[in-house]
């Protein structure tokens, strides 16, 4: 079996319908843990806040951005975490560990596809109940700077839409590769931590000294927080803004194709357990 | 496989296996254990050696958990190359209090990873029952079932950071020695109380994510002095979720800073008390457990 | 040794509403409906006794073994067992039962068999010569000796089976639960098992309680049997009363020496349901509104009988007709509301 489309798959455009509406149903379904994803996402903007804000007590500029843009790009950064982060890893390896990933493939449609839309279903269901929420309460109380151009906003949501991309595409890997490992959830921790370090949604990744910089701003985990987050705080002006753009369509493009082949390699080169 | 006139129906149910010979049965037991804590030692000893004998796995958890931990501090190192203090409070106060708290959280993930497997694979799949049928605390079970030496680098890396930090430091005295097992002890106490905490939620409440990674990512802010927080907040780290008894208070003592002295004082209680506090709302939670397929 | 008093358990259903709205508004919703899975259940179990539990899915027969052996906590009602209450002294009660579910395994997937063994030894502080002698007895009904070195998750279905058996009972308790254990085994692990089962009732005097769909297995292995649909007990007596109790019919097919005696008149007053074929009579009867003596004794009087011959209601029709009337009760009362 491979995960490329076979002969009786259902069109894309099904496929996209269903994998998004499960994946909405999903979301209501644990819609507790929404909630609990709400208040904690709450309280780690606002101590991220916070800090900044102490950190920029009696200092005007750091590294060339002010406290207004700072604190915005800190608190977007972290708030679009929930909109962008996926579990498909986890789901992933689940499935392959009770023997299921063989019951999945029978399904009509193309496996990788299918979970792509059903997490983007998943992601746009937690947009309105917990990113947009967040955004608001945020954007109120902790006098976050609103962009000043209207194309603002397009371009972040289309970032946005880039980001999840990436995202999804980074945590399928992770699933996959978990096949050959015995403990997912180690690799599952170690993914969510170098996200959370490396994907600039705790610090701009210009701030990070040295040889560091170039290195973080090379890999794709970039396109994630820092990016989006820079195009809310405008700091790329208007007629660059399609270079960061495409930098995360690349990487998207490039998760997108490797995903799908190394499903492929890890289906051929692993007996199924249990199957 | 031996061939048996005895047991002549084993050829219908087994696969090639490994010809174990005359061995008399049961020669690998080594007897009872004396207690119930040296039943529990056995546990954790087969876990352990469990986990190590997929050597693979075990590298990358470590190296991973490391290289994070090691990330963590250059964060720290990449906000202070751009300004000289926060709020008065300078690099090496600052990485003691980090080194301090990392040290509590490698440590605290050696010993409590269960508790991220609790929802998922004990409460929503069942293997609680499993648990639960034996005569021991289920809470040290799952606690055992998810012994994680892995991260034992990363709590060497936390007093690797302390012990860099003490350059920027007054010297301590005997006191402050003798007591900094302790206060880490209390500490890593702290934050398994406060998660336990939380995870016992999910007796109740069915969902499969876990409320305790998301508290955890608030304890990441146990590493920063909390007085550059607004009061608010300060409350907050020490009265509701009190994450400030993990490093902070400790390490001001250690700082020579003597407004905390205090709180830094009655840490050892707060942590029995939370911990305690903790163990009891999870017993009240386990009474909601409602095994799947019953 | 099982003592349950007016047992019950209830669980908190969440309702969901329709469409996103409904789901939205449910996010701010903790309540729930309470929904009974056991309902005043009354059983005692006597040592030495091996009682089967049935029921169609859903009735409660996990919910109660779960609450017998501590899993659960009952929500109302008193239970004892062994004197002990499950739940509240749930350590010191474990050491008296041996739990085995078909559908899940009791040891660890990553453990070699024989480890798991040594540290549930271990765990129960089991003596070493005790220990030994009873994976001898395990090895020489079960045959475990070649499966100990293997990892758990590589055993298949029946041989994880015969080993979460074996662990169940390493500890030697007075008393068993097996809930499904036959669940999708062939039929030679089935017989062994059944075998083990009685073995270990006769020479160590252990109690069993089993669930099962498989009424071969009560029928093999349980002298007791309790029929639970609802959360409720609805029968509890000796298997062969069962049937009975169920409205079971007997068979009697009766071959006449002529053909013109098969007529109605033959059966008159006569409680029974008859069909005539040929010189061949078929009667069908409940053991308590007449006995097959009555029968032959009338049908003698009345014609020449040249054969006869009596069957007993087979209890998996008998069972299976029960299920589907409780099924179809189901139904109505879902429409209803």
């Amino acid at each position: 079996m491979s995960a490329s489309s076979r002969a009786g798959d259902l069109p894309a455009s099904v496929t996209a319908r269903t994998g998004c509406r499960l994946g909405m149903q999903l979301v209501l379904a644990y819609r507790f843990e929404a909630l609990v994803q709400l208040v904690s996402a709450s309280v780690v903007a606002l101590l991220n806040w916070s800090l900044w804000t102490a950190i920029y007590q009696g200092r005007d500029q750091v590294v060339g951005r002010s406290a207004a843009e700072m604190t915005t790009y800190v608190v977007v950064a972290w708030v679009i975490t929930t909109f962008y982060g996926t579990r498909v890893d986890q789901e992933l390896s689940g499935r392959f560990r009770e023997g299921l990933i063989a019951v999945d493939l029978l399904r009509p449609w193309d496996l990788h596809l299918h979970h792509y839309f059903r997490d983007l279903g998943r992601a746009g269901t937690a947009l309105l109940i917990t990113t947009l929420p967040l955004f608001a309460w945020t954007g109120g109380l902790l006098h976050l700077r609103a962009p000043r151009h209207w194309w603002t906003w397009p371009v972040f949501g289309i970032s946005l839409l880039l980001a999840h991309a990436i995202s999804f595409g980074f945590a399928w890997l992770v699933g996959v590769a978990s096949f050959r490992l015995r403990n997912a959830a180690g690799l599952a921790h170690l993914k969510a931590t170098v996200i959370g370090v490396l994907s600039g949604s705790l610090i701009p990744l210009d701030l990070y000294p040295g040889v560091m910089r170039p290195i973080v701003l090379a890999l794709p985990f970039q396109g994630m927080s820092h990016t989006p987050a820079n195009i809310f705080t405008e700091r790329i002006p208007w007629d660059q803004v399609w270079q960061p753009l495409g930098v995360q369509l690349a990487w998207a493009v490039a998760l997108f194709i490797v995903g799908r082949r190394a499903l492929r390699g890890a289906l051929r080169a692993v007996v199924v357990q249990g199957g | 496989m031996r061939p048996s006139v005895r047991r002549p129906q084993q050829q219908a149910f087994s696969r090639v296996l490994p010809d174990i010979g005359d061995a008399p049965l049961g020669a690998s037991y080594p007897g009872p254990p004396r207690s119930r804590l040296g039943a529990l030692w056995r546990y954790g000893l087969m876990r352990a050696k469990v986990r190590l004998a997929y050597r693979g796995d075990f590298l990358l958890n470590a190296v991973g958990d490391f290289i994070v931990a090691g990330i963590g501090l250059v964060f720290l190192w990449a906000i202070f190359s751009h300004v000289p203090d926060i709020r008065g409070w300078s690099f090496h106060e600052v990485l003691f209090i980090w080194g301090m708290g990392e040290a509590a959280a490698g440590l605290f993930f050696v010993l409590f990873q269960g508790l991220w497997a609790l929802n998922q694979q004990y409460v929503l799949r069942g293997e609680l029952d499993r648990v639960l049928l034996r005569p021991l605390d289920a809470y040290v079970q799952i606690m055992l079932d998810h012994l994680n030496l892995e991260d034992l680098p990363v709590a060497l890396l936390g007093l690797g950071m302390m012990a860099w930090a003490r350059e920027g430091l007054p010297s301590f005295s005997l006191a402050q020695w003798l007591m900094l097992p302790v206060f880490l002890a209390c500490g890593v106490l702290v934050l398994a109380g406060v998660l336990t905490a939380f995870s016992s939620l999910g007796f109740r409440i069915l969902h499969r994510g876990t409320a305790v990674g998301l508290v955890y990512q608030a304890s990441a802010f146990n590493r920063y002095p909390i007085d550059i927080f607004s009061r608010p907040i300060q409350r907050l780290l020490t009265w509701v979720v009190p994450f400030a008894f993990v490093a902070f208070f400790p390490a001001t003592w250690y700082l020579g800073r003597t407004r905390w002295l205090g709180w830094a004082a009655v840490q050892p209680v707060v942590a029995v008390a939370v911990f305690g506090l903790a163990r009891w709302l999870w017993g009240r939670g386990l009474r909601h457990y409602r095994s799947p397929g019953s | 040794m099982i003592e349950a008093r007016q047992l019950s358990r209830s669980f908190r259903t969440f309702a969901r509403r329709p469409g996103v709205l409904g789901a939205v508004r449910d996010l701010f919703r903790l309540g729930g409906e309470e929904r009974l899975a056991v309902d005043g259940v009354d059983l005692h179990v006597a040592a030495g006794e091996v009682v089967g539990f049935i029921g169609p899915n859903g009735a409660g027969k996990s919910t109660t073994i779960k609450m017998m052996t501590g899993v659960l906590r009952p929500t109302g009602g008193s239970l004892r067992v062994n004197g002990l209450e499950p739940f509240r002294d749930r350590r010191r009660h474990v050491r008296n039962i041996g739990v085995v579910y078909g559908q899940r395994t009791q040891l660890w997937w990553d453990l070699a068999v024989v480890e798991a063994f040594d540290l549930l030894a271990a765990i129960f502080q089991v003596d070493r010569d005790t220990y030994r002698r009873r994976l001898e007895r395990f090895d020489s009904v079960l045959g475990i000796r070649p499966l100990l070195h293997q990892p758990v998750r590589e055993l298949s279905l029946g041989q994880r089976m015969r080993c979460d058996i074996a662990a169940a009972l390493i500890h030697g308790p007075p008393l068993l639960f097996l809930d499904e254990p036959t669940i999708g085994l062939d039929v030679a692990v089935k017989r062994r098992i059944r075998d083990f089962i009685g073995l270990v009732n006769e020479e160590e005097g252990t109690t069993v309680l089993l669930t099962t769909h498989d009424l071969s297995d009560v029928e093999a292995a349980c002298e007791r049997v309790v029929l639970i649909d609802h959360g409720r007990v609805l029968f509890d007596g000796p298997t062969p009363a069962l049937k009975d109790s169920l409205g079971g019919r007997r068979r009697m097919v009766v071959d006449l020496a002529r053909e013109e005696d098969a007529t109605p008149a033959l059966v008159e007053g006569l409680p029974v349901v008859w069909e005539i074929d040929g010189a061949r009579l078929t009667l069908r009867f409940r053991r308590d509104e007449v006995t097959a003596g009555t029968l032959i004794g009338v049908l003698t009087a009345r014609a020449e009988v040249a054969d006869l011959s009596v069957e007993e209601p087979d209890i998996e029709d008998v069972v299976a007709r029960f299920y589907e009337d409780a099924d179809a009760r189901r139904l109505a009362a879902m429409e209803a509301r």
